[in-house]
């Protein structure tokens, strides 16, 4: 015997009178093997069936499920006293034979598949004496505790009309602002910015796409954490076409960052990786169709990215460009998950639309980028303050989408068919085959983040001309938050929940 | 723009494709059907790229003629295999089970000619827009893998939303009649699998030759549908253990996609193994080689079109 029935106990929140298995005799990856030893004593046989005592069927798939829920939890390892393990489907059970009192019934539960760490897919067998009885097929649901708990409270309270800004809380996340300061590749967004983000309230998000050494992404988590404090909340953005994306990621991971944003090129192993370290995976998306993709790989929220926004748009040839907030509109509709707007969110006032709309908060870039803390160089929050509007274009970036872009030098001989040939000896595969090579995308935005201007690539969003001076990180929240708040005081959120 | 011929582009003979099939389709049979004028297709299926490079050496041994490879886009080393394909200088690649758009690009700039095979006409027209140098439809009389329209109504459809590239149209098609009856259709060429799975030159077993010469019509089986891969199978004792298997509403994961994908029948165990074949097995009567089969195909093709066009007159 692997496991008795204290032991089981031990694994399994059940326990008399509802605990079906009360031996484990193995475990491997993908199978169990449990006894329930029955008794012509036992109560339901009483009344199951009166003149002819059988075990009752639904009793036998709960003794299957239960063992299977032992291997479930075997698999998820510590994190799974947090997690409730929940019947989501019986596929199809066969009774081919009854089971009667006395018998010491075997069940046999394989794992098909363990999706997101959410859903798990299982056959159970169950035999009496080596002589096949049932065979069912079902699926459990993992759920998280808190997150279950909250949804239930919720649901129990009206929502209040909301008078101020609400906090941004997304599962075991809580930030004072619903502001998501925006991921901005390649080292625009470093310790320095995402750690002041966080420290004032907001979320602060580290851009690794660009990087290739897993240290730099645990060093730069862990100078934001020293300036963000115990209650900031440091997230991190990669792109899904980077080459190097499952180490990076592990390291973040490893790093205990609060929160994963996933975009540029959809990924589903990230899903797994996060639900593994129960790190919340916010996928971006600049439709409905892969809105809904996120929703149903687990994503905890989905970033909705419209037009306006800077660097690279979600929207490749033949998707036409649509402004954030009408995707926002149309993806409420028919997606559950918290919303984020993201593209060209400027002031309090946007920021108030986009509630209103359906979201849950607000990513901001460019807003960022003009201030003290940014890591970015001097010149390039300059450059977006000397550009005018009409300096605002869109280039072909060999990531395969456009990217919009501040007009220079660089942006002029692109559009000309003439950009700076690639070095292949220098050329490091950092998107791999997503890459047409018509310049290099990690050696333009180097260039413009360590201050060459006119022959790197300066990604903004579409509102960068609007900024007149560089501010401090304090000062650009306290703005936002006083002109939302302005606004709310008067005509408040009624649905925000 | 003016259309192109389906010949010229390939730069073979006769407008006949031999379908890029996993575990059937290697360097013989493939050299056997480029050499008699047609094109041959390495299926790579779910094989690692060792197993390709080798292929298409010996393929380049055996016939100087075009021939392409057929490329399974789940299969997870795609990025290697279209290394080596560039790097033999493979001519033509044909795609399937799988997106294959993001192919293009390097396809192109190594001057490799792109056949998608896809089974909606909204597909064909996107892949014409998207660079694609031919197409072929496949309906759901073929072998194998399966999708949800027939060949008939693909073909006809497809001619209409396309601007220049040629069609070719694949799904039980074996003889001139078939042959002759897709080109009335709009096709520019056609593309044959089951027919040249019973040639001299296929190295798939006896037993699996002999099973496609004697079924009938309702030997041949639909499998897996639950798993949204359905695959078109003669049946044997593995079919129906599955179609048995199906009666219980299975989870899709109960089914190993894989094990689909190739079906050389290794010491001719042929009731345990997948026996992929197309609707057209009750037509197919006799082992020939690739050579016959193609000059068949072309000589009754011209001769039933030439005799319906009398029909009219």
């Amino acid at each position: 015997m692997m496991l008795n029935k204290e032991e089981i106990k031990k694994i399994i929140p059940y326990d008399d009178p509802f605990l079906w298995v009360d031996e484990v005799e193995s475990i491997t990856e993908d199978t169990i093997i449990g006894y329930k030893q029955t008794s012509p004593e036992d109560d339901f046989f009483k009344g199951h069936f009166v003149d002819f005592p059988i075990m009752p069927g639904v009793l036998v798939i709960e003794g299957v499920a239960q063992t299977a829920t032992i291997l479930l939890r075997k698999k998820m390892g510590d994190g799974h006293k947090k997690k409730l393990l929940l019947a989501y489907k019986v596929r199809s059970a066969n009774f081919d034979k009854p089971i009667f009192p006395g018998a010491k019934i075997q069940y046999k539960a394989k794992l098909l598949g363990f999706y997101a760490y959410k859903v798990a897919n299982f056959i159970g067998e169950v035999f009496v004496d080596g002589d096949k009885k049932c065979e069912v097929r079902f699926t459990i649901a993992v759920v998280d505790k808190e997150e279950f708990k909250a949804k239930r409270n919720q649901k129990d309270t009206k929502a209040e009309p909301k008078y101020e800004l609400p906090a941004l809380k997304i599962g075991n996340i809580l930030a004072k602002i619903p502001i998501i300061q925006g991921g901005m590749a390649i080292r625009v967004s470093l310790h320095n910015l995402a750690g002041h983000v966080a420290k004032e309230g907001g979320i602060g998000i580290i851009a690794i796409s660009g990087m290739s050494d897993p240290e730099e992404v645990k060093s730069e988590i862990r100078k934001a954490r020293e300036i963000a404090g115990p209650k900031g909340v440091i997230g991190i953005n990669i792109m899904g076409v980077i080459a190097g994306f499952i180490p990076l990621v592990k390291a973040a991971i490893e790093e205990k960052v609060d929160l994963i944003i996933q975009g540029a090129g959809f990924r589903e192993d990230i899903f797994e990786m996060g639900g593994k370290a129960n790190i919340p995976i916010f996928s971006m998306a600049s439709s409905v169709k892969v809105a809904k993709k996120g929703e149903k790989m687990g994503a905890s929220a989905i970033i909705i990215e419209g037009e306006d926004a800077g660097g690279h748009l979600g929207f490749p040839k033949g998707h036409p460009f649509r402004k954030t907030i009408d995707i926002v509109k149309d993806v409420v509709k028919e997606v559950k998950t918290p919303i984020i707007a993201a593209g060209g969110v400027f002031n309090g006032q946007d920021i108030v639309e986009m509630l209103r709309a359906g979201a849950k908060g607000v990513q901001m870039a460019t807003r960022f980028v003009t201030t003290e803390e940014c890591d970015v160089h001097r010149n390039f929050k300059e450059f977006y303050i000397k550009s005018k509007k009409e300096d605002g274009v869109i280039v072909h970036s060999p990531v395969g989408l456009p990217g919009r872009v501040i007009r220079n030098s660089l942006v002029e001989r692109i559009t000309k068919g003439n950009p700076p040939k690639p070095d292949p000896k220098k050329c490091q595969g950092c998107i791999g085959m997503t890459c047409d090579k018509s310049y290099c995308i990690l050696d333009t935005l180097e260039m413009a983040r360590k201050g060459d201007v006119e022959n790197g690539l300066v990604f903004a969003g579409s509102n960068f001309w609007r900024i007149k001076e560089i501010v401090t990180v304090k000062e650009l929240l306290k703005e936002l938050v006083d002109e939302a708040n302005k606004i709310l005081k008067d005509k408040p959120l009624l649905k925000y929940d | 723009m003016t259309k192109l011929n389906i010949t010229e582009i390939l730069g073979i003979k006769y407008p006949i494709i031999q379908g890029g099939m996993a575990g059937v389709s290697e360097s013989i049979l493939v050299s056997a059907v480029s050499n008699a004028g047609g094109l041959g297709i390495i299926g790579s299926g779910f094989f690692p790229p060792s197993w390709l490079e080798k292929e298409i050496r010996k393929t380049k041994e055996l016939t100087d003629k075009p021939f392409g490879v057929n490329l399974l886009m789940q299969n997870p080393n795609i990025p290697e295999l279209l290394k080596i394909i560039i790097k033999e200088k493979v001519p033509i690649v044909s795609t399937g089970g799988g997106n294959p758009l993001p192919l293009f690009p390097h396809l192109k700039k190594a001057g490799i000619k792109i056949i998608p095979v896809v089974a909606l006409p909204r597909l064909a027209k996107k892949m014409e827009e998207s660079g694609a140098d031919a197409i072929v439809v496949e309906g759901l009389e073929s072998g194998g893998h399966i999708g949800k329209v027939t060949t008939f109504a693909l073909v006809s459809q497809t001619k209409n939303k396309l601007k220049k590239i040629p069609l070719i149209a694949a799904g039980g098609i074996y003889d001139g009649r078939t042959a002759a009856s897709m080109l009335v259709l709009g096709a520019d060429g056609v593309q044959i699998g089951t027919r040249f799975m019973a040639s001299t030159e296929c190295q798939i077993h006896d037993k699996y030759k002999q099973a496609i010469i004697d079924a009938n019509c309702e030997d041949i089986v639909v499998v897996a549908r639950f798993t949204n891969y359905p695959v078109r199978v003669i049946k044997n004792k593995l079919a129906e253990e599955i179609l048995e298997l199906e009666k219980n509403n299975p989870f899709p994961e109960e089914i190993n996609s894989e094990r689909f994908a190739g079906s050389k029948v290794a010491a001719g165990n042929i009731e345990n193994a997948p026996l992929l074949c197309g609707l057209c097995a009750e037509g197919i009567s006799d082992i020939k080689s690739c050579k016959e089969i193609i000059e068949d195909i072309v000589r009754d093709t011209k001769k039933i079109l030439l005799e319906a066009s009398k029909r009219y007159e």
